[in-house]
């Protein structure tokens, strides 16, 4: 019984302030919502406040008063969590995106009449479980965390419940969330059982765990079992990522899902799973590197190649988005090769913060594109053609330049943050001596930029007189609303902080 | 001897159930050969010596999963009946992936040297979590190690529960979307 | 257990079950279906899960099914509840019907 008061003294629930915080704001928001008058509205003034002041309080104490930069990395909750300053800085992150979040949602949600208590208690729930997430060392907690992420995603992207295509894509995105989550889980099986049970040396006592995983799997990097297994679990978490070979439920659920949910998707969601596959692929499958470098390309070449040519066709910009999304993910798993595939001199942290800049830049961009988007969203939001953008540049200025940042961010050009980010994966990649994928990442690119420029032309130069007149133009009449105050000043913070990053990259670097 | 012919009665009776939901085109027997499948699951849990994952089973997976999937199929109330043949791509496809799964294992299975066919049933100093048949392990260790995951666990029923709720509730869209308030 | 029976039988029959659930997840056209289909793969998963905890002696793999239950049942709450919204809005649960997204 002594060992049971050992684990139960090593928890110390003082480590997850910020989640315990997220979690109790959200209990708050539905009781709240619970207790609420018939007939007032519940506005999510309180969601805003809880989450802007949360995010605010640990990114100044994470990151300026108590930052933790030289930390191994601390092991917490007898080995689930383990917490280092990069795990705080996603931690800060996601806070962030959870913000944005429920900002941009909150307009929409009025408008259609839907509850908005119980989105931003989603959205908070949502950012803490990834906020776990990434500081998981077990594959149970990784387990656990990772399906409340993703139990959350399902009700968030069909929250539109009275659209059939967000109900549609919440469908998608269950039935292929659930496939890959019995694929994951078969996976850890796998590796759980041959730890377990190895008898070529003293199997670990607790097999679940990254740590003890370690040992065991860089002893056996070449028994089928655990190649089978690692292949199952990179496969399950490839889902999360919007990499093949689950790649085919993006653009339908980027689609369908409400604007900003499909932000948080593609932004948070994706995010996270980076994290923990860099996490993985460094630590417990790392002595399976020989194994993981060919498979992770392959995967990689696929994403990539899916991702920009299935862009090139569409005229529907919230597919464009959802499409580009593979794209990114294909880019940042070069990252991740890079990573695993490094000489052993560079430092890996050092392409880690190469990813995390990539995703930051992706996700200033990503939140500026989308929230332009769900302003101007009609009130079926999945259906968004291209055109719905013509002359954007003439009718709300600001708007179209929001808007041509965040793109020319995203396709990666010069002064903005975006190039800086594709520029430092591509020196990683480079230094790991991937030459071949580093080719395929410029062919991308370079597509990209043809399909990103695409919109960009269609808000600033106005169509060309159509020689058909018999062809109907349904938005004739449609004139944009200006944003709420607020949210034009957050936008405007993104686009601004996207071009400063272009310039000013390097202080951020050596504070890492 | 009786572990063996109820492992091979039940796993019979399982794969039978699995291949019955897969087959059938009618949606209730689907859910009844669901069931069987389940039950003959807890059955083998049995013969594991997991007494409380066999009554978890048994309570949760044939008793509430199995009669909320029969009450959704009584509350749509149509013919679900397929229409249309799989077509023949994914056939080939599904086929495939299967038996290179199917192989990948046997081959496995026959490599089988890592497996060491021992039982340790008590707790060592090492291993404070060996596997023990009752469910007061079962306690410690939640209440415990993994104090953290429960907690976690907590909170996704409680989001399952809100989203079902909200997915659920019967709406008048249109009539809410006519009205104009403030 | 020391007899016959060992860890491999009990793999071999997780593994049939649950190359038989991905199947039944490829090939059918039922949403319904479908999703009962997933429940038999995490079933097949808690089986090799339970085998190679009994027969390495270790508990982690019994609470690791403990948790793969309840994440399961609140997925099919989750994935009934949309099915039935959705269904409200088209009158079908058939794949080949769901077809909105991507035209």
């Amino acid at each position: 019984m002594n060992d049971f008061k050992l684990y139960a003294e090593a928890n110390d629930w003082g480590l997850l302030v910020p989640e315990i915080s997220l979690a109790f704001g959200a209990l708050l928001l539905l009781c709240r919502e619970a207790l609420r008058k018939q007939g007032r509205e519940s506005g999510g003034g309180l969601a805003f406040l809880l989450q802007g002041g949360l995010l605010v309080y640990f990114v100044a104490r994470y990151l300026f008063f108590d930052p933790r930069p030289d930390s191994a990395g601390e092991s917490a909750f007898n080995g689930m969590i383990q917490q280092s300053f990069p795990a705080d800085v996603m931690r800060c992150f996601f806070l962030g995106c959870a913000f944005l979040t429920s900002l941009f949602a909150n307009p929409g949600l009025r408008e259609r009449r839907l509850p908005q208590a119980e989105f931003h208690a989603l959205v908070s729930l949502a950012a803490a479980s990834m906020m776990l997430l990434v500081q998981s060392n077990h594959f149970l907690m990784l387990f656990v965390s990772l399906e409340t992420v993703a139990v959350c995603f399902y009700v968030l992207v069909s929250y539109h419940r009275g659209s059939p295509y967000s109900l549609e894509a919440g469908l998608k995105y269950l039935v292929f969330g659930a496939l890959s989550s019995a694929i994951l889980l078969f996976g850890i099986a796998l590796l759980y059982g041959t730890a377990a049970s190895w008898s070529g040396g003293t199997a670990p006592s607790d097999p679940l765990s990254f740590t003890m995983l370690e040992q065991f799997v860089a002893a056996n990097s070449d028994s089928l079992a655990v190649r089978a297994g690692t292949a199952f679990v990179l496969a399950g978490l490839a889902f999360k990522l919007g990499a093949a070979p689950f790649q085919a439920w993006v653009p339908d659920v980027y689609q369908g899902a409400p604007t900003a949910v499909t932000a948080y998707l593609a932004v948070a969601s994706k995010s996270a799973g980076f994290v923990v596959l860099f996490n993985l692929v460094t630590g417990p499958l790392f002595g399976l590197r020989e194994f993981l470098i060919p498979l992770l390309s392959l995967v990689a070449i696929i994403t990539i190649l899916f991702g920009n040519l299935g862009a090139l066709t569409q005229t529907n910009v919230k597919r464009l988005m959802g499409f580009s999304g593979v794209a990114h993910a294909g880019y940042l798993l070069v990252g991740i090769i890079a990573a695993i595939g490094m000489h052993p001199d560079v430092p890996e942290k050092s392409v880690f913060w190469a990813i995390v800049f990539y995703l930051l830049s992706y996700s200033l961009a990503s939140y500026g594109v989308f929230g332009v988007m769900g302003v101007l969203a009609p009130t079926e939001d999945a259906d968004q053609p291209r055109s719905l953008y013509s002359s954007l540049a003439q009718k709300q200025p600001f708007l179209a330049f929001t808007l041509a940042v965040g793109l020319g961010s995203l396709a990666g050009i010069p002064p903005l943050a975006g190039f800086i980010g594709k520029l430092l994966l591509f020196v990683v990649a480079f230094q790991a001596e991937l030459y071949g994928l580093l080719a395929v990442m410029v062919m991308g690119v370079v597509i990209a930029i043809y399909y990103y420029f695409a919109w960009i032309r269609e808000t600033v130069f106005p169509p060309l007189p159509s020689l058909d007149s018999s062809d109907k133009e349904p938005q004739v009449l449609w004139s944009p609303q200006f944003p709420s105050l607020l949210l034009a000043c957050i936008l405007g913070l993104l686009t601004l902080t996207t071009i400063l990053l272009g310039f000013y990259q390097s202080s951020l670097g050596q504070s890492f | 001897m009786n572990e063996e012919i109820l492992f091979y009665l039940f796993s019979t009776l399982m794969l039978f159930g699995g291949s019955a939901v897969v087959l059938s085109r009618n949606p209730v027997n689907a859910a009844l050969y669901m069931i069987l499948a389940l039950v003959s699951l807890a059955v083998l849990f049995l013969t594991l010596d997991a007494f409380f994952l066999a009554a978890l089973q048994v309570l949760v997976y044939a008793g509430a999963v199995m009669v909320l999937f029969l009450f959704v199929i009584m509350m749509l109330d149509v013919d679900l009946r397929e229409r249309s043949r799989p077509n023949i791509m994914a056939a080939a496809l599904g086929l495939v992936t299967t038996g290179a799964v199917v192989a990948i294992l046997l081959t496995w299975v026959g490599e089988g040297s890592t497996i060491r066919p021992s039982v340790g049933s008590v707790p060592t100093p090492g291993n404070p979590l060996a596997f023990v048949t009752g469910s007061k392990a079962f306690g410690y260790a939640l209440l415990t190690k993994y104090m953290l995951p429960i907690q976690v666990a907590g909170f996704l029923l409680l989001v399952a529960m809100v989203g079902a709720i909200l997915l659920g509730r019967r709406t008048k869209l249109k009539s809410s979307e006519g009205k104009d308030g403030s | 257990m020391d007899g016959v029976l060992g860890i491999e039988e009990y793999l071999v029959v997780a593994s049939i079950l649950f190359c038989i659930g991905l199947l039944g997840v490829i090939l059918r056209r039922n949403v319904l279906l479908i999703l009962m289909c997933l429940e038999l793969m995490l079933n097949a998963v808690n089986l090799a899960l339970v085998a190679f905890a009994r027969y390495s002696g270790n508990m982690d793999g019994v609470i690791l099914t403990f948790f793969a239950i309840t994440v399961a049942a609140a997925e099919v709450a989750i994935g009934l509840a949309i099915l039935v919204a959705l269904y409200r809005r088209r009158k079908s649960i058939f794949l080949q019907d769901l077809n909105l997204l991507g035209r």
